[in-house]
């Protein structure tokens, strides 16, 4: 089960790698190419997909107020290291 | 009596912690790659896992590579696979050899996997390979597009000559290297992936650089085993000079 904004570490793979959707505290991103075909292996990556956005819409709605568009929040500087290996 | 008894059963379990892990069958001829730069050394413990195996580093804080045996059935599987996964520390690490999840908190890089996910046949295999021992801090862009297209286009092959060897590591170049976390994750220049197909007689190898970028280079397994400092000792050596053009679809 896939719950939107819980966690910064899971990842719902549909069709192995095909699609992924990946977790995060304040963004869910979904990347990649899915087919839906009109069988049981299409509903199934359907469902799965469905099941993640639902909680996406569930968990926006309930809150109480969202702003606009929240900031991107800067990365850390990387460190520097000389390298051990060269 | 019951002293011998005892006596045995210490030496048989001292013999088994001291044998080393067996899933040699993951890489060509059942050998491990092995390090001919010895200061990649140190600190270095093999993890087997369900469907491929990792040598991960204390000193870089992730693997230096990640072997797997693809086959036409296991990648028929693996596009069937629906799962909800999650990066997790492998406990079999001694404490400061591996990296944290924290590490990767907005660090900037994706944990990008060098044995895929979606090459994992099974739920077990999917799942672990999720471990932070097998991910890199790869750069985003790099990881969900050119990375994700060699990855397609290896199992493309797979699907067409069935066993394929594959064994996918970082490359650490240059004086200074960057890094990522309180644990100080080292960020690899480059990534490479080494492909065998023992039905073809092939063998090759991917090289790119860490940065968004859409190039890749044909790389021999002789060019590839010098500028990694990693020998691939199953792979024949008379394949070793082979360079195919390109790869189709990436």
């Amino acid at each position: 089960m896939f719950k939107a904004y819980s966690n910064d570490d899971d990842v719902l793979n549909i069709q192995g790698d095909a699609l992924t959707v990946t977790n995060g505290a304040t963004r869910v991103v979904v990347a990649g190419t899915l087919e839906l075909t009109k069988d049981k292996r299409g509903l199934q990556a359907a469902l799965a997909l469905k099941q993640a956005l639902d909680s996406v819409v569930e968990s926006l709605q309930a809150e109480g107020t969202l702003p606009d568009r929240i900031k991107d929040e800067p990365d850390a500087k990387p460190g520097v290291i000389d390298n051990p290996f060269s | 009596m019951k002293k011998l008894f005892a006596c045995l059963l210490i030496a048989v379990a001292g013999h088994a912690m001291a044998a080393a892990p067996s899933c040699t069958g993951f890489a060509p001829n059942d050998q491990f790659p092995v390090l001919t730069n010895p200061r990649m050394t140190p600190k270095t413990r093999v993890l087997c896992y369900a469907d491929f195996a990792v040598l991960h580093s204390g000193i870089t804080h992730g693997p230096l590579w990640s072997a797997e045996h693809l086959t036409r059935d296991h990648i028929e599987a693996a596009k069937d696979m629906v799962r909800t996964n999650k990066f997790f520390e492998d406990s079999r690490l001694p404490e400061g050899e591996g990296a944290t999840l924290a590490d990767y908190k907005r660090s900037g890089f994706d944990r990008g996997h060098m044995s895929p996910a979606g090459n994992r046949w099974n739920e077990e295999a999917m799942a672990e390979s999720f471990s932070l021992a097998n991910v890199v801090p790869q750069n985003r862009e790099n990881n969900q597009r050119l990375w994700s297209r060699i990855e397609t286009a290896v199992r493309r092959l797979t699907t067409r000559y069935d066993d394929t060897y594959v064994i996918t590591g970082p490359m650490f170049n240059g004086q200074q290297l960057q890094t990522i976390g309180p644990t100080r994750v080292f960020v690899p220049t480059q990534l490479f992936k080494v492909v065998y197909i023992p039905s073809k007689q092939m063998a090759f190898a991917i090289v790119v650089d860490n940065v968004a970028t859409n190039r890749y280079d044909m790389h021999s397994i002789h060019e590839v085993e010098s500028m990694s400092g990693i020998r691939f000792p199953g792979i024949p050596e008379n394949l070793k000079d082979q360079k195919p053009g390109g790869l189709k679809g990436v």
